[in-house]
Formats: structure tokens, C-alpha cells, sequence
């Protein structure tokens, strides 16, 4: 069920909502089931035979987190949390990545090994992710308290469910204890809804038709030449950026219905003016897991820190990034792209003191983020650089010759260009309108 | 372990992330400054840890973003 279908605007949603609320009124806990058999449903809507795949993950982390909590012998503690992430890893590994080891196992030693086509379940990147937080935060001793019903909720909440943000467990249920949020709140509901228009704005009218003219370049990539692969490629970064961002804002706006407030997950990373910059404003939850989840742990475990080491660290933790986007090499090859532009990034800050121009770093910046893109979206390597010569006129200079209905799409581009660049954001509105 | 003043760790985080002190106060926090990114950060609990003799864990170092909750959990 996605977000924009109408069985989930006009039909799930608003039942789910109906007796969250009313449910609220005669039992203290009758919200939790609400939730968690919303949550299941919504689910199980998209592959019923896949969803005993969520609550085995949940039962078993559960457990662990427990076992975690409880356990007094800190080495014992920290065998079952190393048991635990391994578990996680394992289970999305199997499932997201064996047929693209085994693939590359073919390649390199000539074998003829069979894939294993497992379907890829919904949502497991993100919480495995989710997960992986949480048992870090039983073993630092930052959640005293839970239970099955908490924990349940904590993982199939269905707004964040499929696409994020990564929530933490100190974030959430707080919210959903506070039995203020259990009443129905107007403000919230009218923000909410704004903000699910929103969501919907920058999906279906920005991001889907900026798709149909990226699909067709990046179909076509052989015929493209230098104004052709630049529309290609800036409709495929504008649209991820429009898809992503429109997903996350009608999360957003759906939990706040609920009274519950997701993390800031995107804050215009376009107007970045580094790679820095861009990952403290794109994908914020996931940079945020990254960094306290791999990157500062692995750095606190180093005996003798320095720069050097860092940098390294750094271009390891974005090629994990590059690979939690899908198995593919491509992935990779954008992990590592973005790995290199920060480790750039830090020299640069180590060896100059001469702040860049404003305007003229975000240009840069976005530029960079626009070929990373190229990589991100390709089907394979020829795919990507074929466009990237284009880009740099090896393939010629004519206009691309795209049929009369596809000529509003351009116009689309430069009003998503406009919104990207000199607009405020969601989160400005929702500052702006504070909920209660 | 020897204790750390807000002096110091304003001093601390001004030399890092070059700075002024003038411009750093108790309630500056990590996004006020585009300098204090996650390598900053990093230098800037080694060299907490090294003047106050305390290991700071890895989980604590992503909370440790401002003047305050850094003088608020070295207290």
C-alpha cells in the first residue's frame, strides 16, 4: 500500500485513525493493538507471505534486547549485542544480497552457481537499521523499559515503516506514551494535512513527471548528447530528491494525524555548500546512524587516531552506505563518490583557511551530488558513462528531440529547480506552525 | 580525573574548529558552526578526554554536539 493510493488516503487511513482515537477514549492500551494491527496490515498488504519475515525480526530482537538489558556480566552483554547486529546483518544479507555475491562469485571464478531469487522484504533495510539502534541502546543502557507490545510498535509504525526516517526508540515512545497525544488534536490534524498535500505535490506532480523524462534518457543513453544527458541526469536528481523527500513529508504529515513527530529527515539539501553540508541535510536519520552507529565507534576503537586514519574510516563508512542502497556495484562506485567528496571536503578545511563563495561551493556542490547521481541511477556501467561524456559534449551538442508532450516536463524542471534552490522547507513550516 | 570549566571547553572546541572565543558561548551548539562537523567533533572529545583524563564512549560522542551538554556531562 503506498501513500498516495487511494485505498490508503481514503480507506486505511482514516479507519486506522478513527480507532486509534476513539479506541483511546475506553482503554489505556487499546491504541497499541490498533497500531501494531494497522501496522501489520499495511504490511502485509504489499506480500502476505513475506510479512512472517517482520515478526520473526521483531519476536527475535526483542528477545535479544532483553537479554541484553538484563544481562549483568558485561562481556556475556557484549558477546549477545556482536550475536545480535550479526543476526540482523545476516538476515538482510540473505535476503538483499546473496544473489549479488553469488553473482560476482561467478564472475571471478568462472562458476555457474545458481541464484537463489529470493523476493527482497519490504522495508528491511530500514529496520534492520532501526534495529540495530535499538540493541546498541539496550547494551549502552539508554532503554530501561520496554516490552512486546512497546517494541512492536516501535518497528511497524506504519508511516515510518517502509522508507524512514530511521527513528530511535528515545524518540518515539515517549510520544506514544504521553497520553496527551491519544487526544484528538485539530492543529495537528490541519498541519498534517497540509503536509501530506505537500508530500503528494512533490511526488505525483514533480517527481513522477521528472521520471518520465530520466527514464527515457536513461533508456535511451546512447543517443545522448551534451543538453540531452544534462536533462537527464538533473530530472533524475530532482526527482529522487522530490520521490524521497515527498515520501518523507507525508510520514511526517501522517504520524503528526497520530500526534507523533518523525525525526527531520531532509532539510534542502540542494543548497548544500559541501558534502558535508549535503549529508547533514540529506537522508539526516540515516548520516545520524552512520555516524554514531559505524563511524564513531570505529574511530574510538583505533589505538592511535590521526587524519589519515579518519579519512579512511570515512571512505569505508560511505561505501557501506553505497551498499545499504541495493546490491549492486553502482551503489558502490556512489558510496565511494561520496566518500571521496568528503575526504576533499576535509582537506580542504585542514589546508585552507579561505571560506569559498556561498553560492559558488553550493553550485559545486550540487554538480557533484548531480554525476554521484549519474551512478545512482544507471543499470550499468556503460549506462553512466555514456552520460557522463555527454555531459561533457564528447557525444556533440545537439538539442534532444523529445516529442511535443514531453516539453511540460522541462518546465517542471525548472519549477522543482526553483523550489529546490529558493524555497524554505517542510520543517521551516512546522517550526513555523508548532504543534501542541 | 581533573575537571573541566566552560573556559576550557569553549577554549577547546575555538581551537578546533578555528573559531573565536568571543564568538562561542554556553549555548553554542554544533550547527551553529558549518567547521564543527563529525571530524571536529571527533578531535574535540580526544582532546576532552585528554584533559580530563576520562574516556568518553563512542555512543555518547553524537550527543555530545553543544557547549552545554558537554559541560553538563563532564559535571
Amino acid at each position: 500500500m503506498l501513500f498516495h493510493s487511494p485505498v490508503f488516503l481514503f480507506v486505511f487511513l482514516p479507519i486506522v485513525l478513527l480507532l486509534y482515537f476513539y479506541t483511546s477514549k475506553y482503554s489505556k492500551f487499546a491504541y497499541e493493538y490498533v497500531l501494531i494491527i494497522g501496522g501489520m496490515f499495511f504490511y502485509a498488504w504489499w506480500n502476505i507471505y513475506l510479512s512472517p519475515i517482520i515478526i520473526v525480526s521483531i519476536i527475535s530482537n526483542f528477545f535479544f534486547g532483553n537479554l541484553i538489558r538484563n544481562s549483568i556480566q558485561k562481556t556475556f552483554k557484549k558477546k549477545i549485542l556482536i550475536i545480535s547486529i550479526f543476526f540482523n546483518i545476516l538476515f538482510l544479507a540473505i535476503f538483499k544480497y546473496s544473489d549479488f555475491v553469488i553473482q560476482n562469485i561467478n564472475y571471478l571464478f568462472n562458476l555457474n552457481i545458481k541464484t537463489l531469487n529470493l523476493p527482497f522484504p519490504l522495508a528491511m533495510s530500514f529496520f534492520t537499521f532501526q534495529t540495530i539502534a535499538y540493541l546498541v541502546d539496550c547494551y549502552d543502557g539508554n532503554i530501561k523499559k520496554t516490552n512486546l507490545t512497546q517494541y512492536s510498535i516501535f518497528i511497524i509504525f506504519f508511516p515510518q515503516l517502509i522508507a524512514g526516517p530511521i527513528v530511535k526508540y528515545n524518540h518515539m515512545m515517549p510520544q506514544f506514551n504521553d497520553e496527551k497525544n491519544r487526544l484528538f488534536n485539530l492543529k495537528n490534524l490541519n498541519l498534517g494535512l497540509i503536509i501530506i498535500l505537500i508530500g503528494l505535490f512533490k511526488k505525483i506532480f514533480l517527481a513522477d513527471n521528472l521520471a518520465i523524462l530520466a527514464d527515457t534518457g536513461f533508456t535511451n543513453h546512447q543517443n545522448l548528447e551534451f543538453f540531452g544527458s544534462w536533462l537527464t541526469s538533473l530530472c533524475f536528481t530532482f526527482q529522487i530528491y522530490f520521490d524521497f523527500s515527498g515520501y518523507i513529508d507525508m510520514a511526517t504529515g501522517i504520524a503528526l494525524l497520530f500526534n507523533i513527530r518523525l525525526p527531520t529527515n531532509f532539510n534542502s539539501p540542494y543548497k548544500a555548500t559541501s558534502i558535508i553540508n549535503f549529508w547533514q541535510k540529506w537522508h539526516i536519520t540515516l548520516a545520524n546512524f552512520l555516524t554514531n552507529y559505524i563511524y564513531f565507534p570505529w574511530v574510538k576503537s583505533l589505538k592511535k587516531v590521526s587524519f589519515i586514519n579518519i579519512m579512511i574510516i570515512i571512505f569505508f563508512v560511505f561505501v557501506i552506505a553505497g551498499i545499504w542502497h541495493g546490491p549492486s556495484w553502482l551503489y558502490v562506485i556512489f558510496g565511494s563518490l561520496h566518500g571521496v567528496g568528503l575526504i576533499t571536503n576535509h582537506v580542504y578545511r585542514k589546508l585552507f583557511q579561505y571560506e569559498m563563495n556561498k553560492y559558488l561551493s553550493c553550485f559545486l556542490t550540487f554538480n557533484y551530488v548531480n554525476l554521484t547521481f549519474v551512478f545512482f541511477r544507471s543499470e550499468n556501467l556503460d549506462n553512466s558513462t555514456n552520460i557522463i561524456k555527454g555531459m561533457l559534449g564528447l557525444n556533440g551538442f545537439d538539442f534532444p528531440s523529445y516529442s511535443e508532450d514531453k516539453m511540460y516536463i522541462i518546465l517542471i524542471l525548472l519549477i522543482s529547480m526553483l523550489i529546490s534552490f529558493c524555497f524554505k522547507n517542510t520543517y521551516y513550516l512546522i517550526e513555523k506552525f508548532k504543534t501542541s | 580525573m581533573s575537571k573541566i570549566n566552560l573556559e576550557q571547553i569553549v577554549s577547546i572546541v575555538s581551537k578546533i574548529i578555528k573559531i573565536n572565543e568571543k564568538d562561542i558561548n554556553i549555548n553554542s551548539k554544533s550547527s551553529d558552526f558549518y567547521k564543527w562537523d563529525s571530524l571536529a567533533q571527533v578531535n574535540i572529545i580526544l582532546e576532552i578526554e585528554k584533559i580530563t583524563e576520562k574516556k568518553i564512549k563512542a555512543n555518547k560522542m553524537g550527543e555530545l554536539t553543544s557547549i552545554k551538554s558537554i559541560l553538563n556531562y563532564l559535571k
